[in-house]
């Protein structure tokens, strides 16, 4: 990865803790294809934007609420590329569920993210495979308290992971329902 | 170069500023208790931004709002200055970083990395007793002042609203930045030191703590060279000089003849519900080098703890360097062994001998986890682990 694309991958993931960015595009309410890999079938219009590897959606401003798209992380790849990756766990293939949720900390961590807690970790189908859902709650480094969900998985030695998250003031819960069906709604291709 | 210097002044007035020595040229008088500024005074404009900082530090999800714990911390701050204890409004505010800091509107700031970091109320005490010195002699006025004859006024205004919009604690690594910038002088924190042994020792506190505490960081410091620095060691650096002179300092102050106090007990009780979590903090900075001096100091103390074998073994299971694995399970074991530990403590072995193929005993592991702790949060997935071993 060149060293500016880096950058914009920090920024587009730094985006959903602090908002702001550019290059929208309209995710309409018909099935989308994630990654080459898998399918979903939003409801409702998302503003859109991507970046390397990761999707990302919202509806209100990335500061408010987002929902993200992992497209299939290699082995030995940290989950988002900061300024302190180096020393941030990696993603290995063999990793269970726990591990892999430890891994989404890890990375929440490394963009600011404090006093994360994790709960109802629970096996799920992510698509066809064996897969993780739990809960989320986190404050971003400016103080904005948060409430997310992830569900995620990896299949053929990659992690594909679904992440939506919203500010715990009203946020959150607006389109909770419709990122629950996002998640229902994963196809593998 | 003029932002830096007003994001420089930013840190300053964020982190209670640099220091004049008393009786310098330029010298302020030192606050008074209720003291507040004239409203057509600078000193009363600067006052105006840090209260909108401390606004929006109010609703940060970051501070901890442990009634008990703040009435502790700020019985030790009334305890050292009594006379300004009104004035002052104390939050705690939850990151794994080493400081403290104390703003000219009275705002006082006490991150949970000093909480975790001191060994006793007395050297707490020191260290707040340091900020209370900047706060007495009004020193972040008067680096306002020194700073408006060097910038645009109206540029360190927008700096300081911006600052205030994104609350205080905001970008770290900038802060760390400017404290650099405006790396205190080594006669300005004399100055501060002086103040905090003098309060501390006054309050009836061991003043041979004070230096311990320099020395402990500066140990940290050393050991995470190669990590990211620190906001506080960037303004207040733990020099040789700094902690000879304070050593000098106690072996004149300490009689045996007086009953010094270090507090330790009340510290232990007021702290140690905290601690797992702070623990957690620090592991997650991935600073494994730092984390370590950090755990030797704190097992030095207390050598029989479950709960530190236990982050012993998630350090080495994270960093997962040659040989980690079986560290980890050994720490894991020990922390099992001597009592004390989480109920995490299992859950963790188990992962790690899944991972490692010995299934009886991670399954032997996960039962005795979810034996400890029936309602876990990850109770389904940990079942799920169990189909899989049988």
């Amino acid at each position: 990865m060149t060293g500016r694309r880096r950058v914009g991958l920090a920024v587009a993931v730094l985006a959903t803790l602090l908002g702001g960015c550019a290059r929208y595009s309209l995710v309409e309410p018909k099935p989308r294809t994630i990654a080459d890999r898998y399918t979903v079938d939003p409801q409702i219009s998302w503003s859109a934007l991507t970046d390397g590897k990761w999707e990302l959606w919202t509806v209100d401003g990335f500061g408010l609420e987002s929902i993200q798209f992992l497209g299939g992380l290699n082995d030995g790849e940290p989950l988002f590329r900061t300024a302190d990756d180096q020393k941030r766990l990696k993603f290995r293939k063999d990793m269970s569920a726990s591990e892999l949720v430890e891994l989404l900390v890890d990375g929440l961590t490394s963009i600011g993210a404090q006093k994360i807690t994790v709960t109802n970790l629970r096996p799920h189908r992510f698509g066809s495979a064996d897969g993780f859902r739990c809960e989320l709650a986190f404050v971003t480094r400016n103080g904005l308290e948060k409430r997310g969900m992830a569900a995620g998985g990896t299949i053929d030695g990659r992690l594909y992971l679904v992440l939506y998250s919203g500010a715990r003031l009203h946020y959150y819960e607006t389109h909770r329902d419709d990122a629950e069906r996002i998640i229902q709604s994963i196809h593998m291709k | 170069m003029k932002t830096l210097v007003s994001l420089a002044l930013l840190t300053a007035f964020a982190a209670a500023g640099c220091a004049t020595p008393r009786g310098a040229p330029g010298a302020l008088a030192d606050i008074r208790p209720g003291q507040r500024p004239a409203l057509d005074s600078d000193e009363a404009g600067l006052w105006m931004q840090m209260d909108r900082v401390e606004g929006n530090l109010k609703t940060s999800g970051q501070l901890i709002t442990d009634p008990a714990l703040r009435t502790y911390l700020r019985g030790i701050v009334c305890k050292l200055a009594s006379e300004h204890c009104v004035d002052i409004r104390l939050y705690i505010v939850q990151t794994p970083h080493f400081n403290a800091s104390m703003a000219p509107n009275g705002m006082m700031q006490v991150w949970t990395g000093l909480i975790l970091r001191a060994d006793n109320e007395a050297q707490l005490a020191y260290v707040l007793g340091h900020e209370l010195g900047h706060y007495q002699r009004r020193h972040s006025v008067q680096l306002w002042r020194d700073a408006r004859t060097k910038t645009n006024v109206a540029t360190v205004f927008a700096v300081v609203a911006a600052a205030a919009g994104q609350g205080y604690v905001g970008s770290l690594a900038q802060l760390v930045a400017l404290g650099s910038v405006m790396a205190f002088s080594r006669d300005n924190e004399r100055e501060a030191d002086e103040i905090g042994f003098e309060l501390m020792a006054r309050a009836g506190y061991d003043p041979r703590e004070a230096p311990k505490i320099w020395e402990s960081l500066d140990k940290e410091r050393k050991a995470g060279k190669d990590s990211e620095p620190s906001i506080f060691f960037a303004t207040h650096p733990p020099t040789d000089e700094r902690i000879e002179t304070l050593k000098e300092s106690a072996r004149k102050a300490y009689t045996p003849d007086r009953a010094w106090t270090d507090g330790r007990q009340a510290y232990l009780a007021a702290t140690r519900p905290l601690r797992a979590t702070l623990l957690q903090d620090e592991l997650r900075r991935r600073d494994f080098a730092r984390m370590q001096v950090l755990l030797d100091h704190l097992m030095a103390a207390e050598p029989e703890s479950g709960q530190l074998q236990f982050f012993q073994g998630e350090l080495y299971r994270l960093r997962n360097a040659d040989g980690d694995p079986g560290r980890a399970v050994e720490s894991y074991e020990m922390a099992l062994m001597i009592g004390g530990a989480p109920p995490e403590t299992n859950r963790a072995l188990g992962l790690l001998l899944m991972r490692l193929g010995e299934k009886p005993r991670a399954r032997a592991a996960f039962e005795r986890y979810l034996t400890d702790a029936p309602e876990a949060e990850d109770k389904a997935m940990i079942r799920s682990y169990l189909e899989q071993l049988r």
